[in-house]
Formats: structure tokens, sequence, C-alpha cells
């Protein structure tokens, strides 16, 4: 009977003491984590001050301020077609993966049936695979298929590669999903296609915006299979940008560094704060 | 309250209730009304644990039957054979006089209420309440006044725009009630819509349900492990225990004709005390204890048998007053062994002279005074119930 209050006397002292060793030493873990987040981020930021800088340097802190870089980026066809193909190579593979991976994650996620398993590991081996494999692997089926070199051929390869990330956050909002939902709308009449149109794909709406915008970074950001599928007419931003480092460094590429930081942290910032649903405690 | 009358004898499981004020309490097979859900013969199995025995049930339309038993006896495991949200085993369910063992949930035109709600998050109330008119197809304006009469009916006018989140957990389970009468579907099946509400509130909601049901005269299943809840709400309760139906009958059926200790026990409070049968209408105890029973009809002599005395018919008087023991009443001095205060009644646990131990229940006095009184005790023959073993 004693030794009941004594032991959580005892956990409460101890609990008491790491509450106040935890807030002198608060500023100390903010500032070391601030210094770890800051040199990892720091190389990537510090491309947005030099792409302000003038035509002709490339340096930090810039001497003066200007627009010349995204001007030169801008006039160059070769630069502005990139930046529209790989535009449309994310669109593309970002609505046929959502369209694959949401049945998908659904199926996989709700019911249970013979040789599910063998189905979800099928889904998710282009992750396993070393994405050079995968792209050599494409580059040998596609030749085949005369598809090396085509927009559809690399949309093809990114749907496989971006498909699995997709089903995994999709499945994780299937899996927060109450059943029984799903169970009251069809015995108050509602057809198969209701129920998935009314009451599963609006809730699923956060994880499938999150796998939409992963999807697309992906795609968007992916050099090595392009590297391999595209052709000097399909040629990516991040292939044209790989080759031009090779060959010249031109400080536009500060331009274009900087433009697709801006455009992953947009997508960062949109996914946190644009999903209404996934900042609620799930019920 | 229309409440069912006892109709001492019928030992028949389907028989006709009579639900009627007793002014109409006249000719209950008058009102026997045709079957709107029969269970035949219908079982489950989860790998090769038979978790419902299989069963027979009949639903007449218009009743309120509920399922009442212990966790894990197989209530919601029914409900959900019936909404066809599960397939049985075995067996056959008719609905309306059609065998749906094969038709899907939302061609079974049911109703059904959660125990937590399944609401749609995403939808206001108004639509959620719409919902299922509008997978039916009706016309905007149509949708528009029924949900809102729904909403009226459960008390919920002018809440139309909020979340589901945005309400409390009684008002949800209104939401879901009103949902579920909005299409008038024939049979509104309930898995303890009120298990996660506190208690004012299960008897508010309680006693709107009972309203609901006398308004629309909906066949209502309901599950529930809460008694008092059956035997309030109830047309007939059917109680179950680890996957079988151990009594099927009215409340009053339930309460005063139990047919199993198990019964007896699981609603209210009983005095069971062992025998043997030893004569016609009579059993003695183990203690010694000659008592006169109800009946001992089906039973040999020397079989051995329990009495079932409830403690509310269970008499108390002083010591010095004249005890009258006739034929029709059993007679026993004892003392005061407890009393427990529980308000307007209270408990007393009474040590017969044989060394039985009786608990009764009388309007209260003070307690403290009687504790060691010498009482004497007595109770009619007719309320005393033989359960065979
Ligand atoms: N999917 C399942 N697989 C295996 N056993 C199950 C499954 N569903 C239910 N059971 C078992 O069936 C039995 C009856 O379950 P059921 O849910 O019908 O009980 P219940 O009477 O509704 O209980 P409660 O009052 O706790 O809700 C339980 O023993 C349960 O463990
Ligand atoms: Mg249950």
């Amino acid at each position: 009977m004693t030794q009941v209050p004594k032991c959580t006397h005892s956990q409460k002292a101890r609990g008491i003491i790491i509450d106040r060793l935890a807030r002198r030493y608060a500023g100390l873990r903010n500032a070391m984590a601030f210094v770890v987040y800051a040199f990892t981020l720091l190389p990537t930021l510090i491309v947005i001050p030099i792409s302000f800088g003038g035509a002709g340097e490339m340096s930090f802190p810039p001497s003066n301020w200007t627009l010349e870089l995204y001007e030169q980026l801008f006039s160059s066809s070769a630069w502005v077609s990139s930046i529209l193909q790989s535009t449309k190579v994310s669109c593309l593979a970002t609505l046929l993966a959502i369209l694959i991976a949401v049945p998908a994650a659904y199926g996989l996620g709700r019911f249970d049936f013979p040789g599910k398993r063998l189905v979800l590991f099928l889904v998710m081996s282009p992750m396993v695979v070393p994405v050079v494999v995968t792209s050599l692997g494409l580059y040998l089926y596609f030749s085949r298929l005369h598809l090396v070199g085509t927009t559809i051929g690399l949309v093809l390869s990114h749907v496989a590669y971006v498909t699995p990330f997709v089903v995994i956050t999709v499945m994780a909002g299937v899996n927060k999903l109450d059943p029984a939902l799903e169970l009251a709308a069809s015995i108050m009449g509602a057809k198969r296609l209701a129920v998935l149109l009314k009451v599963v794909l609006p809730q699923l709406r956060p994880s499938i915006i999150a796998g939409a915008l992963f999807a697309f970074l992906m795609s968007f950001d992916e050099v090595v299979i392009a590297w391999f599928i595209t052709s000097p007419e399909t040629t990516t931003l991040p292939v044209k940008m790989y080759t031009s480092v090779q060959w010249e460094i031109s400080p536009i590429i500060a331009a274009v560094s900087a433009l697709l930081t801006m455009l992953s942290i947009v997508f960062c910032c949109l996914s946190i704060f644009l999903l209404p649903g996934t900042a609620e405690p799930s019920r | 309250m229309s409440y069912v009358t006892v109709s001492m004898g019928s030992d028949e499981v389907l028989v006709p209730d009579s639900k009627q004020d007793s002014a109409a309490d006249t000719m209950p097979a008058i009102n026997m009304k045709a079957n709107m859900i029969a269970l035949e013969g219908v079982g489950k199995q989860y790998g090769g644990v038979q978790v419902l025995h299989p069963i027979d049930l009949a639903v007449r339309e218009g009743e309120f039957v509920t399922l009442l038993g212990p966790s894990g006896s197989g209530k919601t495991t029914i409900l959900s054979i019936i909404a066809g949200a599960i397939a049985p085993t075995q067996g056959r369910i008719i609905l309306n006089g059609r065998d749906v063992s094969a038709v899907p949930p939302r061609e079974r035109g049911l109703g059904m209420v959660f125990q937590n709600y399944a609401l749609l998050p995403h939808l206001s109330v108004f639509d959620n309440v719409a919902f299922p008119l509008q997978v039916r197809g009706l016309a905007k304006g149509e949708i528009a006044s029924r949900v809102a009469n729904a909403l009226e009916r459960v008390g919920l006018v002018g809440y139309e725009k909020r979340k589901p989140r945005e309400l409390s957990g009684g008002q949800q389970q209104r939401v879901s009630i009103a949902r579920c009468i909005v299409y008038s579907p024939s049979v509104i099946l309930m898995d303890e819509p009120l298990g996660a509400l506190d208690k004012k509130l299960r008897e508010q909601l309680q006693a709107e349900i009972k309203r609901l049901h006398r308004d629309l005269g909906t066949t209502v299943v309901y599950v529930t492990h809460d008694q008092e809840e059956a035997l309030d709400l109830s047309d007939r309760v059917c109680l179950m225990n680890g996957g079988r139906i151990m009594q099927v009958g009215t409340p009053n059926d339930l309460y005063f004709e139990p047919v199993s200790e198990f019964v007896a026990d699981f609603l209210g409070e009983s005095n069971l005390l062992e025998g043997a049968v030893t004569a016609v209408n009579t059993v003695t105890t183990r203690d010694g204890m000659v008592l006169g029973v109800r009946s001992t009809e089906g039973c040999c002599v020397g079989s051995p048998v329990k009495v079932l005395i409830r403690p509310e018919k269970i008499g108390m008087t002083d010591a010095g007053a004249p005890a009258i023991a006739t034929q029709r009443h059993n007679v026993t001095s004892g003392k005061i062994a407890q009393a427990s205060f529980a308000g307007g009644t209270m408990r007393v646990d009474v040590l017969c002279e044989k060394g039985a131990r009786l608990r009764l229940k009388t309007v209260s006095s003070r307690a403290s005074e009687l504790v060691g009184a010498p009482v004497v005790v007595s109770w009619a023959t007719s309320d005393a119930m033989v359960l065979k073993n």
C-alpha cells in the first residue's frame, strides 16, 4: 500500500528533473538543430542569392544584384523547351501515377485477397531496385518498343518510378479510413461507385494531394532514368542541367537551381499548409 | 406507456406480443403481423470456431427487438448478418418475405445506426442526412424538405451547416438517427447506439428512440448489453450468451419467467435457492426449508432444481407481527444480516433460520436500527419460480 504513492512520487520527481533539464538545455538543443539544418541547407539556399548576380559572374555574395541570369535563361530556347518538357512529363506522369496508385492503394489497403502480398511486392519493387538498373532495363526494353527518346517512353518510365511512393502515401490514408463509413454508405443504398466517389475519395483527398505533389517533384527532379530514355529533342530540365555542367559551367545553372529549389520549397509548404486533413488529429 | 402485459404460461418463443395500451388490451392475436425479418438456422464460423450457433429468430413488422447479452455473445454478428456486412456460414435470411441471403447490403433496404456514429466527416449535417436520398436520385426540393423534417424529429434544426466534428457525441448520434429515418427504411438496425454517451444523455436519447419508434412504427433491431435499456425499449428481448439464444420474450417474460439461471441472473437481482422437488408444487431446499412454488410441472420428485424469488417480491414484517403461513404463502423467520441504503429503496439481506440468505427490497427506513433485528419474511408461492438444472 505505502509503496505505491512512494513510487509515483519518485517517478514524478524524476519527471520533474527531466523536465527541468529539458528546459535548461532547450536552447542548446534548438541551436544544435539549427546548425545541422543550416549546414545541410545552406549550400542549397546559397544558389538563390548567386542567381541574382551579374551575367558573367558566379560568386557569393554577388557584387551587383540583377535579374540578368533569369533573362538569359528564359530567352534561351534550349532551356525553356527543357523546362516545358519537364513540366509536361511530370504532369503526365503524376496524373497516370495517381490513376494507378489510388485504386491500387484502396484495394491493397482495404481488402484481403489471395496473392495480396505478391501484388504488394510487385507494386513496391521499383523502390527496391537501384535506379540505374531500372534505367538500363527500361532502356533495353523500350528500345525494342521504339519508345526510347520519346516523351511517352519517359512518362511511362517515370510512372513506374513514382507510383510506389504514391501507393504508400495513399495507402497510409486508406488505413486511417473507418471501414464502417463505407459499410454505412452501402447499407444506405449507395452503389460501389457512389461509395468510392462520395465516401472514400473525399476522405483520401489529403493523401492523394500529398502523393501527387510528391510524384510531381520526384519526376521533375529525376535525372538518371531521363538520361537513359531522353533524346536531344526530349531533354528534360535535370538532364539539360547535367549536360550543361559537364561541358561548361554557365552561371545560368544558378538561376535554374534557384528555381528548382523554390519549386521544392513551395511544394513542401503547399503540402504542409494546404492540406486540411493532415493537420487534424485522426478520428 | 404502452407496455406489454405479462401473459403467463406462454412458453412459445415467437408469441405475438401485445403492444398496445391497456385500454386496447383485448385481443392480441388480431394484431398478428407478418414477419419482417426471419433468420432460419443462421450461424457463423470464424476459422472453425462457431461464434454464432445456428439460430432461429423472427421479428415482426413494427416490432422493437433487442439483442441483449454479455460482450462477445454474438450480438453484433447477428446484426451484421442481417445488414449483409458479413455472410453467414449457414442458414437463410428472410427480409419482408424475400430470401436476401445473397443480396448485397445496398439492396436490402435497411437503415443502420452505429455506436461511433459513422458520419461522413467531410460533409455537413445537412449533406450527411441528405446522402441516402441523393444516392436514390431524389429531386433537390424533395431532399431539402425530407432532411428538414428528419432533423426536426431529432431536434437538430439550425445545425444543418455544421460538420460532424463540431457536434457533441449526442448530437452526432442524433444526426445518424436522422440519416436513418430520412429514407424510411423498413428495418432499422442499431448497434449499441448509446454506448459512447454518458448516462444522462443515454437516458435522454433512449426516450427519444422510444418516441421515434412509436411515431414511425419502424421495425427496429437493437443491440445493447445494458439490461435496463433493453427492458425499457423493447417489445421483445432476445437474450444471448456464447453465440446462442438463451431466451426470447417480452421484457416481462424474461424477468418473471426466466427459463434458466443465466437469464434470471442476467436480468435484475435474484435469489436462487438450491433444492429438490419433494412433492407437487413443493421444493425442499438444501438446508431443509420446505417451500411452496408456483409449479413443478415437468419435474419428477427428487429432481434437483433451483427456486428463483425476485427480491422485490419478498415482504418483510417485524418478528412480533402475526405471520400467516398459508398454502399460497411461504413464511420464514430470520435476522437482518445487512442493509444497504439505496435512496428510496433499500436492499436488505435476511439470514433465515434455516441458514438461507435472502435479499429483498423494501422502502427505506433507518438502516442502523435494522441490522440484527429479528424479522419474518414471506412471499407468495406464485412468485417462487422453479428453474430446472
Ligand atoms: N472477424 C472475426 N474473426 C474472428 N472472430 C470474430 C470476428 N468477429 C467477431 N468474432 C468473434 O465472434 C464473437 C462474437 O462477436 P460479436 O462482435 O458478435 O460480439 P458482441 O455480442 O457484439 O459483443 P460486444 O458487446 O463486445 O460488442 C466474439 O467472440 C468475437 O471474438
Ligand atoms: Mg458488438
